[in-house]
């Protein structure tokens, strides 16, 4: 299922370290980049190259929150309602968000456009309430109006 | 005031290498390698009093002089994995400093003979992973980095190695588990990192701020640097600012020089609308609140280490957070408690089971459905928590109930009384 490129890129990768093990995480972003998520094929390539089991595989790619073994949305929005956001109205964004997405934090939009994810902080308190768009993206100072402009250029893109 | 942390406010495009240079950058690095030892620059760390930012205030150079002696190869590993709620201090230096850092990395590497040191940077934060890769590159490109730095023996390479998300990586057995390409769950204490660390060898861990340190340290001496903050808590800090206030923000400032007051009325710019400050987390949601409502005496002391423990709280990693008026505590300490319950790596049973409770008998209670038995009950199970897991997150997560019953228990009696919030509606 991956890419010759992403296939000869984790191996690469295993090189970098002491111990290629350390290689697991960084391959799993890789990854995903790729396809999307994290099927069980996927991780079976990556473990022969890493040298782990892919129970062991599939256990890293599910204890942290970034990966995902489902599918997800074209766009995942990971929405930080953690105290600080909180005092600043994230909790109040966040139902408004569901409202126009059509989904709860946790699922995906019908046309698969958007995922929606509640994150832990982000670090980015001093401009609450702030969400991550894509793993890639920080969007700060959010007000209902960036939002909407936010949800419309995903939809778009 | 200079900043000796934030010196990206006071120059601009400081990220640059160029300009880091123009401003003196590098400069410590090459005075450690040209002109004094290994244990030298550990010394001075140690005489500068140089205390770990990341929360627990451990004399760095201490830390440093630990490895055991001999044994090759041994490792620095940053911890960048900064994920307290309300703290993004080394966001803002890594994304606009990152050079400093690298600076401080490589001297904290030379002190201790590691010639390949980690810097491990929680999956959230990209473009500051990105500016730490470019910097890197950059360095190497000028020789501060790779083989024969400043034409000696030394050799140093970096790598940046990014998270996916897991709060429990902050805890330094934890990071090193992640590293290593496993889930992070601590290790059990002793042996500590210091001896057995990443890949078994002796391994350093310090957090990001407390790198950022060491240039200046190295650059103008020990003993000007001990001079700067109070004997106990030496040097300056950068306190997260967020919440309720005006300008939140980070603010930088000599350990003992500020109080709670001048963090939010003077640099903060005061309460938001006008309103009543309630409560402050001097600590994110793993340190107990304070109060002036409760406690006076609290908005005027002088901020350090040891400062807040008269009030049963800590200064951690400074990371304040401001609570108004119109603040339901419960529904806070509901907040706070959801992190922990979700942030539990579920290694330890009273930490991960005593989340999940906490948990439902706080949302019981903010429904309007809890019983007077509820409070005790609360304190009862954070109680079996607290001291039985192997790492600080299940005393942690102990903080927003505690520290909230201890200062506000009224208010919880209330939500059971009156079957809800009356503040935010039932």
């Amino acid at each position: 299922m991956l890419s010759e490129k992403t296939i000869n890129d984790i191996k690469l990768l295993a090189t970098k370290y002491p111990d290629k093990r350390s290689a697991l995480m960084p391959a799993l972003h890789l990854a995903q980049k790729e396809i999307g998520h994290l099927p069980d094929a996927v991780l079976d390539d990556i473990a022969e190259i890493i040298g782990v089991s892919r129970t062991e595989a599939s256990s890293v790619a599910t204890f942290y929150t970034m990966y995902t073994r489902e599918p997800r949305g074209t766009h995942t929005i990971f929405f930080c309602n953690d105290l600080p956001c909180a005092l600043r109205g994230a909790d109040e964004m966040l139902e408004q968000l569901e409202h126009k997405l059509g989904c709860k934090a946790g699922q995906t939009t019908a046309d698969g456009k958007i995922t929606l994810r509640e994150a832990e902080c982000l670090g980015g308190c001093d401009h609450a309430p702030v969400a991550l768009i894509d793993g890639a993206e920080h969007q700060s100072d959010l007000t209902l109006e960036k939002l909407d402009a936010l949800v419309a250029r995903l939809i778009n893109s | 005031m200079e900043h000796l942390i934030l010196r990206d406010l006071d120059i601009e495009n400081l990220k640059d290498i160029s300009v880091y240079e123009k401003h003196g950058g590098y400069g410590a690095f090459r005075k450690a390698v040209k002109e004094l030892t290994p244990d030298q620059v550990t010394d001075a760390v140690k005489a500068s009093g140089l205390r770990g930012r990341g929360g627990a205030g451990f004399p760095a150079g201490v830390k440093w002089s630990f490895l055991p002696k001999g044994v090759f190869p041994r490792y620095l590993v940053v911890n960048a994995d900064e994920s307290e709620p309300g703290t993004f201090k080394d966001r803002q230096i890594m994304e606009r400093n990152a050079h400093q850092v690298i600076e401080g990395i490589a001297i904290a590497s030379y002190a201790i003979q590691c010639n390949h040191a980690f810097i491990y940077i929680r999956g959230e934060f990209p473009y500051a992973a990105d500016c730490l890769e470019r910097a890197i590159v950059e360095a190497e490109q000028r020789g501060y980095l790779g083989a024969n730095i400043f034409e000696t023996n030394y050799q140093l390479q970096i790598t940046v190695h990014r998270g996916a998300g897991a709060y429990i990586c902050g805890e330094e057995t934890a990071l090193l588990e992640s590293m290593e390409g496993k889930l992070g769950q601590p290790r059990v204490k002793p042996p500590f990192p210091a001896s057995v660390g990443l890949y078994n060898k002796p391994t350093v861990i310090n957090n990001v701020e407390t790198l950022a340190n060491v240039p200046a340290i190295i650059e103008r001496g020990a003993e000007w640097y001990a001079k700067i903050g109070t004997p106990k808590s030496t040097g300056p800090k950068v306190f997260c600012l967020s919440g309720h206030v005006n300008r939140p923000g980070n603010y930088e400032a000599a350990f003992g020089s500020i109080s709670f007051r001048d963090l939010i009325y003077d640099l903060g710019g005061g309460i938001r609308g006008n309103k009543k400050l309630k409560a402050i987390l001097p600590a994110g949601a793993s340190g107990p609140m304070v109060s002036p409502l409760v406690n006076p005496e609290v908005l005027d002391v002088k901020l350090d280490y040891e400062a807040l423990a008269p009030f049963g709280s800590t200064l951690g990693s400074a990371s304040v957070i401001v609570m108004d008026e119109d603040t339901c505590i419960v529904w806070a300490a509901k907040k706070m408690t959801h992190f922990f319950k979700n942030e539990s790596c579920g290694k330890c049973t009273p930490c991960r089971e005593g989340t999940y409770w906490l948990l439902k008998m706080l949302e019981r209670i903010d429904d309007g459905v809890g019983t007077s038995a509820d409070i005790d009950l609360l304190t009862n199970v954070a109680t079996q928590i607290q001291g039985r897991t192997l790492c600080p997150l299940g005393d942690f997560a102990t903080s927003p109930v505690m520290g909230s019953v201890k200062l506000f228990r009224d208010e919880y009696e209330r939500h059971i009384q009156e079957h809800g919030c009356w503040a935010r509606g039932k």
